[in-house]
């Protein structure tokens, strides 16, 4: 945390807002970063050893637009390490626990995120997504989290793991506190090459609407069949489309391609991708790195450029695959997470973590998609749920959520034993 | 404090902050000593 600096943007908020300046609902809001995320002046270490010392230069595009919109940054969260490896034991810094209940997992990578909201430590955060490490520590740590499209945010100032997969986004505990932050660091930015030109609409124009005549697929195959899902997130799961239905949104199955395809697709491009931003470090300075990141990134040094070459390939049929589902609908719903929340220390559970999961697909498509929570188990554990939506059509799924949210009250639970 | 401004969302926040009932050095400052309290048990924070 650097309390110094966030003391004295609080004291230049307070001034301004006194002489009647108001910049916006981000104007002396208290917000905290992923630490891959670079800040002028403030070390960028992506949790390893290998960026001890490294002090960014200048602000991320993300990290500018917060501040320019007079955001109050407490500090930088943990990760695992750079994204990927986690939770680790064996880096400099502990990794983060799940505040419902400090002997389970939080989820990653953007661990700190999703913690330090549930724990309100902070209303406001960033993440990064390239297989789902926004939506996974927001199902386990029951907050609201969202990769939008990809090329909706900047990732310029952040660093890499896959570069046609990386998200940044948003994480709150309110899906109004989401749409909020997204309209701050939404918008195209000529100096990252995935960034889209596309116009940014009010993302809180649709919240409080009805979810009346919304057509809402449901993606059940996923969660029931392609994998079983745990009995309590799919009674969840099964839950909202109820609900949804008795209100009247028009709710229909859809089938993509299995759960699996996407997967295994996604993670070749991962390990291709992720292995050309490391090469030069795991040949260096492997013992630099925690166990768990050198185990995942070292499998991308064996991939042949004839694996990535029919995994881009296959991508795009299941993008066009994905596509054609979606032709008849507004948003989709299905899971994020298979279970709640394992014991850090389960190191089986630990690794089903990678494919007991929903999120790969939308890093595939690059849909946007967003988790909120859906409820507890009987272990006092948050589940999810993840609302998928047309590329840039995110202001539909804040809707949804909206009028979920509402509905159910989740949100207002918070973990005991932090009362003070 | 910090039970009710802990879990506020900014939106509301922000209604405070901009009526100014509520202060941006209050509100980091109450945050902060929340952080410092519970930092060892979540460990979020890297630096």
């Amino acid at each position: 945390m650097t309390p110094e600096r966030a003391l004295k943007a609080a004291r230049a908020a307070e001034a301004e807002i006194t002489a009647g300046r108001w910049r916006g609902p981000f104007h002396g809001v208290p917000y905290a970063l992923k630490d891959i995320i670079d800040v002028e002046g403030l070390a960028t270490t992506a949790h390893s050893k290998i960026l001890k010392g490294n002090i960014a230069r200048r602000h991320a595009v993300v990290t500018e637009r917060l501040e320019a919109a007079g955001g109050v940054l407490l500090g930088k969260l943990s990760t695992h390490e750079f994204a990927i490896g986690g939770p680790s034991f064996d880096l400099p810094w502990p990794p983060a626990r799940n505040p419902w209940n400090r002997d389970h997992f939080c989820g990653g990578s953007s661990s700190g995120s999703g913690a330090g909201l549930a724990a309100g430590f902070f209303p406001a955060a960033l993440g990064t997504d390239t297989g789902g490490s926004i939506r996974n520590p927001a199902s386990m740590c029951g907050i609201t989290g969202m990769k939008a499209t990809y090329g909706r945010v900047s990732r310029r100032g952040v660093a890499p793991l896959a570069f046609s997969l990386d998200h940044i986004g948003p994480m709150t505990r309110t899906v109004r506190d989401n749409a909020l932050m997204l309209q701050v660091i939404a918008g195209h930015d000529p100096g990252d090459p995935g960034s889209a030109d596309e116009p940014v609409p009010d993302y809180g124009a649709l919240l409080g609407q009805d979810v009346r005549s919304l057509r809402i697929g449901v993606i059940r195959h996923f969660y029931t069949k392609d994998v079983a899902g745990n009995p309590e997130q799919v009674e969840a799961l099964d839950a909202a489309v109820k609900l949804l239905a008795e209100v009247g949104a028009e709710v229909s199955e859809i089938t993509l391609p299995a759960l699996q395809d996407f997967s295994a697709c996604g993670q070749i491009i991962l390990a291709a991708e992720a292995y050309a931003v490391h090469e030069q470090w795991l040949k260096e300075r492997p013992e630099d790195y925690g166990a768990r990141a050198r185990e995942r990134l070292l499998a991308g040094a064996t991939l042949r450029a004839v694996d990535y070459l029919q995994a881009v390939r296959w991508r795009l049929q299941l993008r066009d695959r994905v596509a054609a589902a979606f032709a008849n609908i507004d948003a989709a719903i299905t899971a994020s997470s298979m279970d709640p929340a394992c014991r850090i220390d389960d190191d089986e559970a630990l690794a089903s973590n990678y494919w007991r999961q929903a999120r790969m697909p939308f890093n595939v498509t690059g849909q946007p998609g967003l988790v909120i929570p859906a409820g507890f188990s009987n272990g006092g554990l948050p589940l999810s749920l993840q609302l998928v939506g047309h590329p840039f059509g995110e202001a539909v799924l804040y809707r949804a959520a909206q009028f979920y949210e509402d509905a159910t009250g989740w949100t207002k639970r918070h973990p005991p034993g932090l009362s003070e | 404090m910090s039970g009710e401004l802990a879990y506020l969302g900014f939106a509301e926040a922000a209604e405070l902050i901009r009526a100014k009932k509520l202060s941006p050095v209050e509100y980091a400052t109450a945050l902060l000593a929340r952080i410092e309290r519970h930092d060892g048990i979540t460990t979020p924070s890297s630096h």
